[in-house]
């Protein structure tokens, strides 16, 4: 059974449309990280999930029901807010506790969803607290907090009533890069502990590649490609995924089709498939993916070099045009090439991406 | 070795005379403006003349026990104190209850903000215009005898004053609402909050130091009031509505400014101790943000 479900479903403010006729359906126990750079409509795909924004068109599901129209607080949702949305006059504790006192909650042993009894919400918040290493500060007020304990709070209040779905915007955006990376893996290991459907929006792509089941990524308010951290990778639907996932991002040039290769300037991308002779293409190649070497059916001028310590980064302009620079990685124990010089470059064919110049959609094939 | 100022010593006064310097206007303003004119105004009190205002003369503390033990004195603070009562929680709750109104972001919303903050610019003889005519027995609008009833002349006094200050209260609450965050309203939403729960459990509790503020700031106006009484009722009828300083206001004659002066450090005394209780018992309820 899917989780949520949006049927075409856009939001309109006055002349914008911050999501446009998105379909996308979340199943049941995943992590659906939705990504897309700022103003794409993220967050207010999120916000129409928790009812906070009203759906002007289109249907919306969570669970079997259509929510298009249900309360906020009847649609079995959890979200976590950028800011925390902590309430700045209550305990830590009385935070945790704040979901469980008017909503019904689904308890073990029984499908009816209930309140709950004073005694049980005290074990939920104990619970919560071991979970999140929250109990030495449960008497604390959040000003009292730092950052990444409030963080954590504010996830306590999302799991005490176990939700059936978890929406998360941005959660960890106001943490320090350490701090991040430590709660990546805790809120990966609370997915797999709980098995509960988690909606998360970021503009990271390392959140998303790292924490999502599946990823959804946005641009302009418009859907673009759905699929695991691998698939986007490798396959990326268009030009834009394409540039949007991987650091540095893949190198492309628009060439033109002939034979088994997209030629730009002197140099032919030989590709695994079959595309149309003479078409107008884009080819794309991502920096790990080339090497120097080869026959020198590619070849670059080395433009400039950039050594990290761990790698070094090799840019060359490729078929005689200054815009068409390509970026390869190479061990930081190899010999650099100098500035200036010509050299071979290779990549495997299977390793080519070729997208439609007009369209931008990746050419399969 | 020869003592010698150190570094930090000498960097320790160039402080403390930094401070004084800065402190220096606002004491040469109090001392000016305040302590040099209630110091007279307890001195005053210690002495009583004839009807010229001629022919001082000693009497000492006895005037102040006096005074302050008697029967007008204890009148004015009955008065005074249920002015305070008419007017403080109603201008509280009206003033919320308009601001949460005029918080939702209704289309037209904005005129009804002029329209609650105007009696702001309205001034006291205009208010009390407008209510002496509203309440007048014979041609007013409302078709009451309040002001001539002794148990409700000072309730109809206090009407113009709720209504005066309401724009102040609607202004104060108003700014008070929009500094809480709208995802904490959002959050408790999530939470299964209701409007009635949402405003009582996260909104009053975060807009509580604004209350605050705005009851010392009501009551210190409902001890003060004076031209509504002078313009609505006089005081009357018989007296019924001679608040503190209307009562201080009547003992300005040459002969009485001893009494006078009495009352007054005696207004002083309580507005003081009012506001110091109200700010030492709420302010423990209040919560003031992080
Ligand atoms: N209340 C609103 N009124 C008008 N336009 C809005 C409103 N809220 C959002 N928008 C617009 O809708 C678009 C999507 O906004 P949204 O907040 O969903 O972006 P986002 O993807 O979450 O971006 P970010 O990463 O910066 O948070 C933006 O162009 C934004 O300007
Ligand atoms: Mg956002």
């Amino acid at each position: 059974m899917a989780a949520v479900i949006f049927d075409g479903v856009t939001k309109r403010y006055g002349d914008v449309v911050a999501v446009d006729d998105l379909d996308l359906t979340i199943d049941h126990g995943e992590f659906m990280v939705l990504l897309g750079p700022s103003g794409c409509g993220k967050t207010t795909a999120l916000r129409m999930i928790a009812g906070l924004e009203e759906i002007s068109d289109g249907v919306l599901q969570i669970g079997d029901r259509v929510v298009n129209h249900v309360d906020p607080r009847d649609r079995d949702v959890a979200m976590v807010f950028q800011s925390y949305a902590l309430y700045p006059h209550m305990t830590v504790s009385k935070n945790i506790e704040s979901p469980l006192i008017t909503r019904p909650t689904v308890v073990e042993g029984s499908d009816q969803p209930r309140k709950l009894t004073k005694a049980e919400r005290a074990e939920r918040i104990a619970e919560a607290a071991r979970m999140l290493d929250l109990a030495p500060y449960l008497d604390r007020k959040p000003a009292a907090l730092s950052g990444g304990q409030r963080q954590r709070v504010a996830l306590a209040r999302a799991v005490v009533s176990r939700p059936a779905v978890y929406l998360m915007d941005e959660p960890l955006s106001n943490l320090d890069a350490k701090l991040r990376a430590q709660t990546r893996a805790e809120l990966v290991d609370l997915h797999q502990r709980f098995g509960t459907t988690i909606v998360y929006v970021t503009h990271d792509q390392i959140e998303a590649m790292t924490m999502a089941t599946r990823i959804a990524i946005m641009s302009q308010g418009k859907l673009q490609q759905v699929g695991t951290p691998r698939d986007v990778y490798d396959a990326p639907a268009n030009l834009f995924v394409a540039q949007f996932i991987g650091t540095p991002p893949m190198n492309t040039a628009p060439g033109k089709v002939s034979g088994d290769a997209v030629v730009v300037g002197e140099s032919r991308f030989r590709f695994a498939g079959r595309h149309d002779d003479g078409r107008d293409v884009v080819v794309g190649v991502r920096p790990e993916h080339l090497t120097i070497g080869g026959d020198g059916a590619v070849k670059g001028v080395v433009r400039h070099v950039e050594w990290l310590g761990y790698e070094a980064l090799v840019t060359c302009e490729v078929g005689a045009d200054a815009a068409n620079r390509f970026t390869l990685r190479q061990d930081a124990s190899a010999t650099p090439p100098a500035v200036g010089d010509t050299v071979p470059l290779q990549v495997a064919p299977e390793r080519v991406h070729v997208f439609d110049a007009a369209s931008t959609e990746r050419l399969g094939g | 070795m020869a003592e010698r100022e150190t570094p930090a010593r000498a960097s320790r006064l160039a402080e403390t005379g930094m401070a004084a310097l800065f402190l220096a206007p606002s004491i040469i303003l109090f001392a000016l403006f305040f302590f040099y004119p209630f110091e007279q105004l307890v001195l005053r009190g210690l002495y009583r003349n004839n009807a010229q205002g001629t022919n001082l003369r000693y009497v000492g503390w006895s005037q102040y026990k006096d005074v302050l033990t008697g029967d007008d004195f204890r009148a004015g603070l009955v008065h005074s104190l249920q002015y305070v009562l008419y007017t403080v929680p109603a201008g509280l709750i009206l003033g919320t209850l308009l601001a949460v109104a005029a918080h939702r972001k209704l289309r037209g919303i904005r005129i009804f903000q002029t329209i609650f903050s105007s009696t702001v610019a309205t001034s006291v003889a205009v208010a009390s215009v407008l209510f002496y005519v509203l309440l007048n027995s014979q041609t007013g609008v409302l078709k009451v005898d309040w002001l001539n009833d002794p148990n409700l002349a000072l309730f109809g006094v206090s009407l113009s004053s709720i209504w005066q200050n309401l724009g102040l209260s609607f202004i104060i609450v108003l700014a008070g609402l929009q500094t809480v965050p709208t995802e904490l309203m959002e959050a408790a939403t999530l939470d299964g909050y209701g409007p009635v729960r949402r405003f009582f459990r996260i909104t009053l509790p975060l807009i509580s130091p604004v209350l605050l503020f705005l009851t010392v700031v009501l009551v210190i106006f409902a001890l003060q009031a004076f031209a509504q009484i002078e313009l609505i009722s006089r005081g009357g009828p018989a007296g019924h509505s001679e608040t503190l300083v209307y009562k201080i206001f009547q003992h300005q004659t040459p002969d009485q400014l001893g009494v006078g002066s009495v009352m007054a450090v005696g207004l002083f005394v309580v507005t003081f101790i009012v506001t110091l209780a109200q700010f030492l018992l709420l302010d423990r309820r209040v919560h003031y943000g992080d």
